[in-house]
C-alpha cells in the first residue's frame, strides 16, 4: 500500500512538468505581452522590451521552461506576478483555501442529498419516488449556475434581506454561493448514483441474496450499495477536482476571491506566473485527490484492500 | 458498509466546518454612523500611487494620497493642495513650489521639500507614470519648503502632473524597501490612512480619518471599500444598504431611479468613446488610406442610434475629442468647423464615388471585451448597412490595447479620460508621444506627415503660453485639422450615473470621489 501511494505521488513530478510545459506553449501562442502589461500603456517599446528580456519572455521556449522549473526547485518560487508583483504563492495560497471551503461543502451537500435521491429513485423506480427526484435533476442540470445564482440572491439577498450578496466575511455568506453551485453539482450525483444503483441491484449477486430470502434492507444497503458506490466514489474525486478550478461563475457572480477567479483574471491579463501556479496547484490537488479515491476504494472494497496488502 | 458511508460523510462535513471556520478577515459593511461602505470593481494590485493605471486604484489612492495640486471634478480646474504658492518663470521652463509648512505624513513625519524631490524621482522612474512626467526634466530643492520643478521644454499646463504625482514619505517609503506597494503604508499625507488592520487588497480593505490631517480631520471616520466584481451582486448590495455609494451601470439605472432610496445624480463623464481607422494597416491601408472611404464611414456613423442602443439615451453623442466640460483650454463643440452627421446615403453615395459601388471588405473590427464591445457592435451594424463591410474581433483588453499601441489594426472601438487639460491630446497627435496612441499620422503611408509636423508646432505653442483664450484658440486650430482627417472621430460621452444613500450628503463626481467631502446628514 505504502509503496502504491509513493508511485502514485511520484506521478506528480510528469505531471507537473507536463502541465507547465503545455501552458508555456499556449502562452507562446496566444497573443499578449507581459511586459507591457507590467509597465503599462504608457511606457515606450523600448521600456517594454527591456522588461521583456529582463523576464526572459525573449528566451526560447524551453529555456524558460527550464528556467522556470530550476526556480521551483531551487528557490521554491513561482515567481512573482506580473500585475501585483506578489509572490505567486503568497496570492494563490489564500485564494485556493477559499475555493477548497467552497469545493468541500459543495460537495458534501451535493453527495448528502444526490446520493440518497439517486438510490431512493433506482430502489423506487418507475415510481414517484423516482419520476419527481429524476424530473427535478434534469431540471437543474439544465439551469446554468449563475441563473441559479441571480435567482436566490434576489430572493434571499434584496428581497429577504437574510444574507449579503457578495464576499464571504461571515459563515452564513457561505450559504448562497454553496448552495446555488449545489444546486447544479447535485443533479450530476443523483443521476450518477441511480444509474450505477440500476446497474447494480440488477446483478446475479442481488438476485441471489434476494432468492436466499435476505431482506431487502440488507440486500439493497450491504451488496448492492457497496458495488454501486465504486463508480460513484470515482466522480465524486473527477468532480471535486473540477470544482477546484471551475467555480469561477459562482466565485464572480457573489465576488468571492478563488482559484477560478484568478485564473480567469489571470489570463485576460497574460499574467503568466499565476496561471501556471495555479494550474500547478489545482493539478497537484487532483492528482492527490485521485490517490485519496483509491485509497476509499480500499476503505469500501475489502477486495481491493486485499489486494494492496498483498502486493505490499 | 452504511456506517462506514456515514463516517466518510461526516469526516467531509467536519472538515468543511473546520475550513469554514477559519472563514473571515473581510470587513462587515459599515453599521456605524460615521462609516461609509463603497464598491471596489476590482482588487488591488497595489498600494503605490506610481504603480497602477488603473481608475478602480485611483478613486481608492485619491483619498489617501495627495499631490501639490488636487483635481477639482466637481467645479472643474485644479485647486493648490500641498503647494501654498506655485509660481512659473516667463517662458515657463521653470516653476518655484512653496510648500505648505503644516502637512504631516500618516508616519507622524513632516513633509518637506526633499520628500518632494524623492516623490517626482519615484514618478520618472516608473514607467506607469511617464506620460503625467514627460515635460519634467528634474525637481530640486531650493531650501526645506520650496522646490524648483525644472521642464524639459516651455509648458504651461502643468497642473496634472502636479496633481498625477503624488507627494510620498521617503522615509517611510525607503523603511518599506521593496514591500513598499505590497502591503499598506503611512506614505501618505491625505485625510484618510490606510487601516493596517483591514488590509486584505483581494477582498476588503479600509482607511481611517487621519487625524493630524492639516485641513482638519475627515468628518466621516471610515471608508470600506469591499470588492464587488459582478454589478448584479453590486446593485444587490447598494439596493440592501450594503454599500452607500456607487456608479450604476446604465442598464440598472430606471430601477435604481425609480427607487426613493436613494439619491440619484446623472453627469457627463470625463470619458469619450472613440471610433479609430488605422491608415497605416498593413493589409487594408490602402483601402483607408482613401479619403472618399473615410469619410463615408464617417456619415455612416449615427451617433444618436448608438446612444440609445449602447447607453439607453443617457450618454451625450459627441464630435469633441476632450469632454470641453471638463478639460481647461478644450475646444466648445461649436467651433468645430466641419462635422459630419449620420447620413446613410450620402456614405453610400460617397463609397460608389471612391470605386465601390457594391460596398467594401475594410478588414477587422477590434474592440477589448466588455464596455467597447457594446460601441462595436453598434458601429459595425450601422457600417454595414452603408456597405463598409468588416469582421467584429472582440479580445481581452490585455490583448487588444497592445494590438493598439502597436498599430495592429484596421478599425477600432477605444475610449480616452482623465483629461483634465486639452493638451493631453498630445497623446493622440504629437509625433513624439508613447503608449496608446490610435492612429499614426507620420507613418511609413507619409500620408499626413507634413500635419504630424503641423500638430506638433501647435501643441508647442499651445503649451508655450499660460493665456487660456490664446491656447483655445490654438486648439480649436489643431482640433479642427486633426478631425478633418478623418481617422478618429468620438462618438459618445459615456454617461456617469451616480446613486447613493439619501442620508449621506455627497458630491457626486464622475470618477474620483473624495469622500473628505462628505458627510452623513444629521
Amino acid at each position: 500500500m505504502h509503496r502504491y501511494i509513493i508511485k502514485r505521488l511520484l506521478f506528480l513530478i510528469p505531471t507537473v512538468l507536463g502541465v507547465t510545459l503545455i501552458i508555456f506553449i499556449v502562452m507562446n501562442v496566444t497573443p499578449g505581452n507581459p511586459g507591457r502589461m507590467i509597465l503599462g500603456p504608457n511606457a515606450t517599446a523600448a521600456e517594454v522590451e527591456a522588461m521583456n528580456e529582463e523576464l526572459g519572455y525573449n528566451d526560447p521556449i524551453l529555456v524558460r521552461w527550464f528556467n522556470y522549473l530550476k526556480d521551483i526547485v531551487t528557490k521554491g518560487s513561482f515567481g512573482q506576478s506580473y500585475s501585483t508583483k506578489r509572490d505567486v504563492l503568497e496570492e494563490l495560497w489564500p485564494r485556493f483555501l477559499v475555493t477548497l471551503r467552497l469545493a468541500i461543502l459543495v460537495l458534501t451537500l451535493s453527495v448528502c442529498i444526490g446520493v440518497p435521491l439517486g438510490i431512493l429513485s433506482a430502489v423506487k423506480q418507475n415510481s414517484l419516488m423516482d419520476t419527481i427526484p429524476t424530473m427535478i435533476a434534469f431540471f437543474l442540470a439544465a439551469v446554468p449556475s449563475f441563473v441559479v445564482g441571480i435567482v436566490l440572491m434576489y430572493i434571499f439577498a434584496l428581497k429577504l434581506g437574510w444574507f449579503h450578496s457578495y464576499g464571504l466575511k461571515s459563515v452564513s455568506d457561505y450559504v448562497l454561493p454553496v448552495v446555488s453551485a449545489t444546486i447544479c453539482e447535485l443533479s450530476a450525483y443523483l443521476r450518477f448514483t441511480k444509474s450505477s444503483m440500476l446497474e447494480a441491484i440488477r446483478q446475479d449477486y442481488v438476485r441471489t441474496a434476494r432468492a436466499k430470502g435476505v431482506a431487502e434492507r440488507t440486500v439493497i444497503w450491504k451488496h448492492a450499495l457497496k458495488n454501486a458506490l465504486l463508480p460513484v466514489v470515482t466522480s465524486i474525486g473527477m468532480r471535486f477536482g473540477c470544482l477546484l478550478a471551475g467555480m469561477v461563475t459562482t466565485e464572480q457572480l457573489f465576488s468571492i476571491p478563488g482559484v477560478g477567479s484568478l485564473i480567469v483574471e489571470s489570463i485576460s491579463m497574460k499574467d503568466e506566473p499565476m496561471i501556471i501556479g495555479c494550474a500547478v496547484m489545482v493539478s497537484i490537488c487532483f492528482t492527490l485527490l485521485m490517490i485519496g479515491v483509491d485509497l476509499i476504494y480500499a476503505f469500501i472494497d475489502p477486495r481491493i484492500r486485499a489486494k494492496y496488502s498483498k502486493g505490499g | 458498509m452504511k456506517k462506514r458511508f456515514i463516517s466518510l460523510l461526516m469526516s467531509m462535513l467536519m472538515l468543511a466546518a473546520a475550513l469554514t471556520g477559519c472563514a473571515g478577515g473581510g470587513e462587515s459593511s459599515g453599521g456605524s454612523e460615521n462609516t461609509v461602505t463603497l464598491r471596489n470593481t476590482a482588487a488591488l494590485t497595489t498600494s503605490d500611487p506610481n504603480q497602477t493605471t488603473n481608475t478602480h486604484e485611483y478613486t481608492v489612492f485619491e483619498n489617501i494620497y495627495e499631490g501639490l495640486y488636487d483635481l477639482n471634478e466637481a467645479t472643474g480646474g485644479y485647486d493648490l493642495r500641498l503647494a501654498e504658492k506655485v509660481e512659473a518663470n516667463e517662458d515657463v521652463t521653470e516653476y518655484i513650489v512653496t510648500l505648505r509648512k503644516d502637512v504631516k505624513f500618516h508616519n507622524g513625519e513632516t513633509m518637506t521639500a526633499d520628500d518632494v524631490v524623492f516623490s517626482y524621482e519615484m514618478a520618472q522612474n516608473s514607467p506607469k507614470q511617464a506620460s503625467f512626467v514627460r515635460p519634467l526634466d528634474h525637481v530640486e530643492k531650493v531650501d526645506d519648503y520650496t522646490v524648483k520643478i525644472v521642464l524639459n521644454q516651455p509648458f504651461s499646463p502643468i497642473g496634472h502632473m502636479l496633481f498625477k504625482v503624488k507627494i510620498l514619505s521617503q522615509k517611510e517609503v525607503t523603511e518599506q524597501g521593496d514591500d513598499f506597494g505590497k502591503i499598506a503604508n503611512k506614505a501618505g499625507t491625505g485625510p484618510y490612512m490606510w487601516d493596517e488592520e483591514n488590509y486584505n487588497p483581494l477582498t476588503s480593505w479600509s482607511a481611517v480619518a487621519f487625524e493630524d490631517y492639516y485641513r482638519g480631520k475627515a468628518k466621516i471616520d471610515r471608508i470600506v471599500w469591499n470588492v464587488i466584481e459582478d454589478d448584479t451582486s453590486a446593485i444587490t448590495a447598494l439596493q440592501n444598504g450594503e454599500i452607500d455609494y456607487m456608479i450604476v451601470p446604465i442598464s440598472y439605472w430606471e430601477d435604481i431611479k425609480s427607487s426613493d432610496k436613494f439619491t440619484c445624480v446623472e453627469k457627463e463623464s470625463n470619458e469619450v468613446m472613440t471610433f479609430c481607422i488605422n491608415i497605416e494597416s498593413k493589409n487594408y491601408g490602402s483601402v483607408l488610406q482613401n479619403d472618399l472611404v473615410r469619410e463615408a464611414i464617417m456619415y455612416a456613423i449615427d451617433r444618436d442610434a448608438v446612444n440609445q442602443l449602447v447607453c439607453d439615451g443617457y450618454g451625450t453623442p459627441t464630435y469633441m475629442y476632450i469632454n470641453p466640460n471638463y478639460a481647461a483650454a478644450a475646444p466648445t463643440a461649436d467651433s468645430l468647423e466641419n462635422p459630419i452627421p449620420f447620413d446613410l446615403e450620402k456614405s453610400k453615395a460617397l463609397l460608389a464615388e471612391a470605386g465601390y459601388p457594391d460596398g467594401v471588405d475594410v478588414g477587422e473590427f477590434l474592440a477589448a471585451a466588455g464596455r467597447n464591445e457594446s460601441y462595436a457592435i453598434a458601429i459595425q451594424a450601422q457600417l454595414e448597412a452603408a456597405g463598409i463591410r468588416s469582421t467584429l474581433v472582440v479580445q481581452d483588453y490585455s490583448v487588444a490595447g497592445d494590438r493598439l499601441v502597436a498599430q495592429e489594426y484596421d478599425l477600432a472601438m477605444a475610449y480616452d479620460c482623465g483629461n483634465y487639460d486639452f493638451n493631453n491630446f498630445e497623446q493622440q497627435c504629437a509625433s513624439a508621444s508613447v503608449g496608446i496612441k490610435n492612429c499614426v499620422f507620420d507613418g511609413p503611408a507619409g500620408k499626413f506627415n507634413e500635419l504630424s509636423d503641423q500638430f506638433d508646432a501647435w501643441l508647442q505653442e499651445g503649451a508655450s503660453t499660460a493665456d487660456e483664450e490664446e491656447r483655445i484658440a490654438i486648439y480649436t486650430e489643431l482640433y479642427n485639422a486633426f478631425y478633418d482627417t478623418h481617422t478618429l472621430t468620438p462618438v459618445i460621452v459615456i454617461p456617469s450615473c451616480i446613486a447613493y444613500n439619501k442620508d449621506l450628503d455627497a458630491v457626486a463626481v464622475p470618477t474620483d470621489y473624495r469622500v473628505y467631502d462628505w458627510s452623513w446628514k444629521a
